[in-house]
């Protein structure tokens, strides 16, 4: 896998219908330090095998967001679609319509979701978040390789039911992402990151479903 | 020995030793060596009390310098860069070294939060002043939910962003750059490249600054080096690029000091080794150099106190008045090839007038450059004014006692080269045969002088040299953002009409960016608005935001505050604005990043500096700059190229009455017809340096025609010389052709200059002096046999 390619995007990683979203993370995971490789290789071999096929899958996803001073958890839900070598929409339906979507080049927001102009100027593709938008690209590709670069990696389970932890190895990745977790079995189940400051962002997939046929006209569009 | 003549040694030789203890003693300590182009350009036009603060603007401006320190792991670059910044804040060359730009973002936050019910960004500003809160309602929701603001902070102090906005309009422009954590970063698709930015602590164009400087660098680089080692991975090494005005300066002072070396050493050497040859002595070169060491000396002496400093340039020119100099040197002991019994007495009489003469019309030819108002261009006269009457006085009071005679005549290789030399350009008569080479070369010569393009601009001036400008180019690239030299001024009575004038210009500004015309801008009314927009932002959050059932309550209840934590914040808003003013904003640290910009109060005239990035039309700006009140655009670069056409003009002018008045003084010296045939040689040479660089594609600038000034001046003597001596027509000949071969050979010299204007000098004078040369030889009148 290289760096570059967004074939990384392991679609069948993500596909799950049964596990449980926001399982705690079992207290041995951070004992337990492993390598890209060795996950290839061991408990992420059967996901990442199931991948190879396919190239867009769609599904439904739940998040929440625990942060410091908010009454409670900010939970919202939406829809997802995910193409292998261009990117991610992202189109939240509940509590607030919005949308983005997610290619190497950067963010873009459309318009209507959010009253800003969107566009490939820089100056006008959403907040700067750096290394947080890439960390979340890369989580969501499960690039290991990326994901590497920045993070202790941490591994435990069968190929059934897996869990992946990550943590920040410098302090620039730390104020964004300082700990992350990866949970699945044949696919993604769910991810939580935590950030410097201590809140929290958890997202469960559900429903998810592999199409094999080309995408629409509308859905190249966006990932223009 | 006439006692006159004794005298005269006598009190030149006092003279000289108080120059000597003047030079070794007060100059070679004191001497501030320059090396900014602009320096030797004309002043900004800009009158009154704003004008030094431009300068001011500009100096601090060209202190900066900006490093990318890149490496394919974006860790590894960020950690490089940290040590980087971190050895060069210690080193002691750099001040204001940044390269986590937290505290700034830090600051802005705490003033907005003191201020936060009068300050709005921009991009909460448009939907509210258009009358539509729910585009801030949706924007805010849609952050809260979305895991890309995951990263963000503060979301329960701040839950529809606004300070976060405001920060974001806070951050120093720097194009494509982005902040990630708290260092700005950029990327290709190989590598991540953290930026720096840093200040030189005394102008860049010092020559010690940018010593200091080069060190501290290379020390960071080390420790850049030291840092990442053991990392992985580290497979490929750390790239540095540097952009600002340090590297061009420091390349130019390395080019430059070299030139100035090897120039003047080819120069002297070649120059006293002719004299050795020609009159096979060791005391001729001695000689030589001890006139060309005096005139230095009082060049160099006179220029440090007329100027204060010494521009490098300056003496890469002088280097070449070694050629001018030492014409005094030669004419003089050729003078023992007259007579036998010659004897450096009496030689006096015989070469003072010539040589006193031809010296005069060389100073008025530079002193010529006086009038122009070039700094860069008065030195260089000033230089020659105080130079070559000091080597002039030496050959004049130390030869006639210290010179002996050595040589009965020519030596015998001089002998065949100069009858040599006779013989084909006294054959050279107008003949039917001449007329066919004539011809041809004639229109030679006009189609090269159809090819003359005239070329004013400023930047061209300037030498560019590979390695800074390959950085320059990456680092414009990376960035994709290029900072202008033009500037916007906004100057008024008080601070709130700069201000105001402020937000009427950056609302154009942000028109002219939203439809790609402009990169950026920078403008300190986004860090302090006015208080009449504070105050509108003030109403416009008491009737949008902090309303019963405005947007903020109705977040607040979406995200889960209870009726009771609702109220408490609305309570908070304060039923009268109470804008931030100058006062509280200048005592505040966040205000430290646009200090630059806030130029204050100065003999009651108050105001600020817009600068921009990534402009596509200045003439754009420039009707912006007409158009609105207080403000004005100030485009140095225009200006000077402005100044150096309307200069080239007025020298051309100059040039055409000087011949006018040569040809007029001519006439009642010799009759219009030999006047006429006398100018023939100076006139031809100009067409022909002209054609030349018309031919060789080498535009014509003001220098160009300044140069031909002092072609005139140093090569209309070859012909009265030629024609008054005819009778010795082989003695006339030698002075002449030993005078045209040491000037050609040291403004040849200057052709190899990388300072394009130096370089133009050293083509034109070496073409056309040689061309003067050939010509007064070949159109001379025929010795007078019968006589």
């Amino acid at each position: 896998m290289t760096r570059r390619s967004i074939a990384v995007l392991l679609v069948g990683v993500f596909m799950s219908t049964s596990l449980p979203a926001f399982a705690q993370e079992p207290p041995d995971l951070f004992s337990s330090p492993t390598t890209a490789t060795a996950l290839r290789e061991g408990v992420l071999a059967t996901a990442l095998a199931e991948v190879a096929g396919s190239r867009v899958l769609e599904g439904r996803f739940t998040q929440r967001r625990t942060m410091r001073g908010l009454p409670r958890p900010l939970e919202s839900r939406g829809v997802f679609l995910l193409v292998r070598d261009r990117g991610l929409q992202w189109h939240t339906l509940e509590p607030v319509d919005d949308e983005f979507v997610l290619t190497r080049r950067g963010i873009s927001k459309s318009p209507a979701a959010t009253g800003s102009r969107g566009g490939s100027d820089p100056r006008r593709r959403g907040p700067p978040l750096g290394p947080a938008t890439e960390l979340l690209f890369a989580l969501f590709s499960l690039d290991l390789e990326t994901l590497e670069r920045r993070f202790d990696l941490y591994g435990v389970g069968t190929a059934e039911a897996w869990q992946v932890g990550m943590r920040s190895r410098d302090k620039a990745t730390a104020r964004a992402v300082r700990q992350a977790v990866v949970q699945g079995g044949q696919r993604v189940d769910s991810i939580t990151l935590v950030n410097g400051s201590g809140d929290e962002l958890s997202i469960g997939f559900h429903d998810v479903s592999v199409r094999t046929e080309e995408l629409s006209d509308e859905q190249r569009a966006l990932f223009q | 020995m006439p006692s006159a003549v004794v005298l005269r040694f006598r009190s030149w030789l006092a003279a000289l030793f108080v120059l000597a203890a003047v030079f070794a003693g007060l100059v070679v300590p004191q001497v501030q060596v320059q090396t900014d182009l602009l320096d030797l350009l004309p002043r900004s036009r800009v009158e009154g009390a704003l004008a030094d603060r431009l300068t001011q603007f500009a100096t601090i401006n060209a202190r900066k310098v900006l490093f990318l320190i890149g490496h394919s792991a974006p860790e590894v670059a960020s950690e490089a860069a940290s040590a980087f910044a971190d050895s060069l804040a210690r080193s002691g060359a750099f001040s204001n070294v940044r390269v986590h730009w937290g505290g700034d973002a830090e600051a802005a936050a705490e003033l907005y939060r003191q201020h936060r019910f009068t300050l709005l960004p921009e991009s909460a500003r448009a939907p509210l002043t258009a009358g539509q809160p729910e585009g801030l309602e949706r924007g805010a929701l849609a952050a809260l939910f979305s895991p890309l603001a995951f990263a963000r902070p503060d979301v329960s102090d701040d839950p529809l962003g606004l300070g976060a906005g405001f920060l974001l309009e806070q951050l120093p422009s720097a194009g494509a750059a982005q902040l990630e954590g708290d260092q700005l970063v950029v990327r290709d698709p190989d590598r991540a490249y953290v930026l720096i930015l840093a200040e030189t602590v005394a102008s860049p164009f010092g020559v010690e600054t940018q010593q200091h400087a080069r060190e501290a660098i290379a020390a960071a680089h080390q420790r850049a080096d030291a840092a990442v080692q053991g990392h992985v991975p580290t497979d490929a090494p750390l790239e540095v690029l540097v952009s600002g005005a340090l590297p061009h300066a420091a390349a130019a002072t390395e080019s430059a000091r070299h030139e100035v070396t090897v120039f003047s050493t080819i120069g002297t050497v070649a120059v006293l080794t002719l004299l050795l040859g020609l009159f096979r002595s060791w005391r001729a070169p001695v000689l030589g150099l001890l006139a060309l060491g005096a005139g230095a000396c009082a060049g160099i002496t006179a220029t440090h106190f007329v100027f204060g400093e010494v521009h490098l340039i300056a003496l890469v020119f002088g280097s070449s008045l070694i050629g001018v100099a030492i014409d005094y040197a030669m004419h003089f002991l050729s003078d023992q090839f007259r007579r036998a019994d010659w004897s450096p007495v009496e030689a006096l009489d015989h070469v003072a007038a010539p040589i006193l003469m031809g010296m005069a019309a060389t100073l008025v030819g530079f002193g010529g450059l006086l009038l122009l108002p070039f700094p860069g261009l008065r030195q260089m006269a000033v230089i020659a004014l105080a130079g070559l009457p000091v080597a002039c006085g030496t050959v004049l009071c130390l030869y006639p006692v210290l010179a002996t005679r050595r040589a009965a005549r020519l030596p015998g290789w001089c002998e065949r080269i100069l009858a040599r030399f006779d013989e084909a350009t006294a054959s050279l008569r107008l003949s039917p045969r001449t007329l066919l080479v004539l011809i041809p070369l004639l229109a030679l010569v006009a189609l090269g002088t159809a090819r003359v393009v005239f070329q004013d601009d400023v930047r061209a001036l300037q030498a560019r040299f590979a390695k800074p400008v390959e950085d320059e180019r990456r680092v414009r690239e990376l960035l994709r953002y290029t900072t202008e030299t033009a500037v916007f001024v906004v100057s008024a009575a008080d601070s709130e009409t700069v201000l105001q004038s402020e937000e009427r210009l950056t609302r154009e500004l942000d028109g002219l960016i939203a439809t790609g015309r402009l990169g950026s801008y920078r403008a300190v009314s986004r860090s302090l608005p006015s208080a009449a927009r504070q105050r509108a932002d003030h109403e416009l959050l008491r009737r949008y935001v902090y309303a019963p059932d405005g947007v903020l309550p109705r977040v607040m209840r979406k995200i889960g505050f209870d009726a009771a934590a609702i109220d408490a914040e609305l309570a908070r808003f304060p039923a009268e604005a109470q804008p931030l003013t100058p006062a509280q904003w200048r005592a505040h640290r966040a205000s430290s990043p646009w200090r630059q910009a806030w130029l204050g109060e100065r003999d009651g005239v108050y105001a600020s500096i817009v600068s921009l990035g990534g402009a596509r039309d200045l003439a754009e700006l420039r009707a912006l700059g007409e158009r609105l009140p207080d403000v004005s655009f100030v485009d140095r670069v225009r200006e000077i190229s402005t100044t150096l056409e309307q200069n080239r003009r007025a020298v051309a002018w100059l040039l055409a009455g000087a011949y006018g008045a040569l040809a007029i003084i001519l006439s009642f010296a010799f009759g219009p017809r030999a006047a006429g045939r006398l100018l023939v040689p100076p006139v031809a040479a100009t067409a022909i340096a002209l054609s030349a660089l018309g031919w060789l594609g080498i535009p014509v600038t003001l220098f160009t025609v300044l140069a031909l000034l002092l072609m005139l001046a140093m090569g209309v003597d070859y012909a009265i010389f030629l024609r008054e001596a005819r009778a010795e027509r082989r003695t006339a000949l030698l002075a002449v052709s030993l005078s045209a071969f040491t000037t050609m050979l040291s403004f040849g010299l200057l052709a190899f200059s990388t300072t394009p204007f130096i370089r133009a000098i050293g083509i034109t004078l070496a073409i056309g002096i040689g061309a003067c040369w050939l010509l007064a030889a070949s159109t001379a009148p025929a010795p007078e046999r019968a006589a």
